[in-house]
């Protein structure tokens, strides 16, 4: 089924609405399974960059496929969040355990929601320039309203480019598992497999799970 | 400030007020004239100044029902529409991402507002905070106070109200995002 055989569908699915008849069967099943085989595909292209992000030289910006994404740099200086809200501060940004933004003078306080590797977020990669100068570059994205910055590269103004992929070796620190295993932390994390184990796949509990994978 | 002096009537009230003239005359003219004092007076005023600066985002009182969700894929839409990055086939991931300390967001059901959460009944450790990983994807009724911050709204939750589980049953159009998240 093509696009235009889709769009053809929608448009019937809709003339047959506003007429108060019952939907095509046959065209919401096919653009149903079409929209799945697009999702599956939109997940798999992320997936990879989400796997091959990593693959970029240092300093330079690798080009993930975000809605409204542009390329882009900051400076400024490294701040706790829940500090700057409502004056409630901890040693060090949380060092790490809180979500941190970067103060610029051009667009504010600018959350910084992702780092370079996968699933993961930016606060160990900034923690360490607490209420520092630093510059950032990566991807903006502006999107429902929202907008977010994932940092792929950090510096002292004027420094070395280093990649934000801190969160590898702090994982590895603070669960007590190798290095390598951090790789795809995801599938290792204890946290996390005491959940899936706990409150299945699906979120549903382990019979939902049960019947669904079968 | 005006209404506040105008108000005052009494003569011992006027006195107060006319010490309090001469009090700030002295200061101004020892601004002036002492240096020592001019620079503390300054670096008084910057501090206030500053202070005032860091603390002010507007806060306000909130109740709110919404999905609790991962972020990042919701406005990235890196695994496709924001339809499919939320409920249940998106389940695993945002685990992953909480875990990993991606801003885990309240998805409010009325209003498609995304509040990001900065703490959690008390606890102000928003990243990969353990009791957040353990509530993605469900629906909840929450109490806390919301801050605007340079087109962000954040929140702090106070309370759950109710919970819901996990209701937006996705997986049952979409399948599991990312695939990955099969067994």
């Amino acid at each position: 089924m093509s696009i235009a055989n889709i769009n053809q569908c929608m448009e019937s699915g809709m003339n047959s609405l506003e007429r108060g008849d019952s939907r095509n069967q046959d065209c919401d099943q096919s653009v149903r399974g079409q929209l799945n085989r697009f999702t599956a595909l939109a997940t798999v292209l992320g997936s990879l960059f989400l796997l091959n992000g990593c693959a970029t030289s240092v300093g330079e910006v690798a080009a993930w496929p975000v809605t409204n994404a542009e390329e882009s740099a900051l400076s400024g200086t490294v701040v706790d969040v829940l500090c700057e809200l409502n004056g409630n501060c901890a040693e060090n940004c949380g060092e790490g355990k809180r979500q941190l933004a970067i103060k610029t003078e051009s667009l504010g306080t600018v959350l910084i929601s992702k780092n370079l590797t996968n699933y993961s977020g930016a606060a160990d990669e900034l923690w360490p320039f607490c209420g520092e100068l630093v510059e950032v570059n990566g991807l903006f994205t502006e999107n429902k309203g929202i907008r977010f910055f994932q940092a792929q590269n950090i510096r002292e103004p004027g420094g070395q480019w280093k990649q934000t992929t801190n969160y590898l070796q702090a994982w590895s620190n603070r669960t007590g598992q190798s290095r390598s295993l951090a790789e795809d932390w995801q599938y290792h994390d204890p946290r996390v497999k005491a959940i899936i184990e706990r409150d299945g796949r699906l979120g549903l509990g382990t019979d939902a799970d049960n019947d669904y994978f079968k | 400030m005006i209404l506040s002096i105008n108000s005052i009537h009494s003569a011992e009230a006027m006195g107060t007020l006319a010490r309090m003239k001469i009090y700030l005359i002295k200061i101004c003219s020892d601004f002036f004239i002492n240096p020592f004092r001019r620079t503390l007076l300054k670096a008084m005023f910057l501090s206030t100044f500053f202070a005032t600066q860091s603390i002010a985002a507007e806060a306000s009182e909130i109740t709110v029902t919404g999905e609790m969700i991962d972020t990042w894929c919701y406005v990235s839409q890196i695994m496709g529409s924001s339809e499919v990055v939320t409920g249940s086939a998106h389940h695993v991931c945002a685990v992953w991402c909480a875990a990993g300390g991606i801003p885990v967001g309240l998805l409010d059901k009325e209003d498609g507002k995304v509040y990001m959460i900065l703490s959690f009944e008390g606890d102000d450790t928003s990243v990969a905070n353990e009791k957040l990983l353990a509530l993605q994807s469900r629906e909840l009724t929450v109490k806390g106070t919301a801050f605007e911050l340079d087109g962000l709204t954040y929140l702090n939750i106070d309370e759950v109200v109710s919970d819901q589980g996990i209701i937006n049953l996705t997986h049952e159009k979409y399948g599991i995002v990312p695939g990955q998240a099969r067994p």
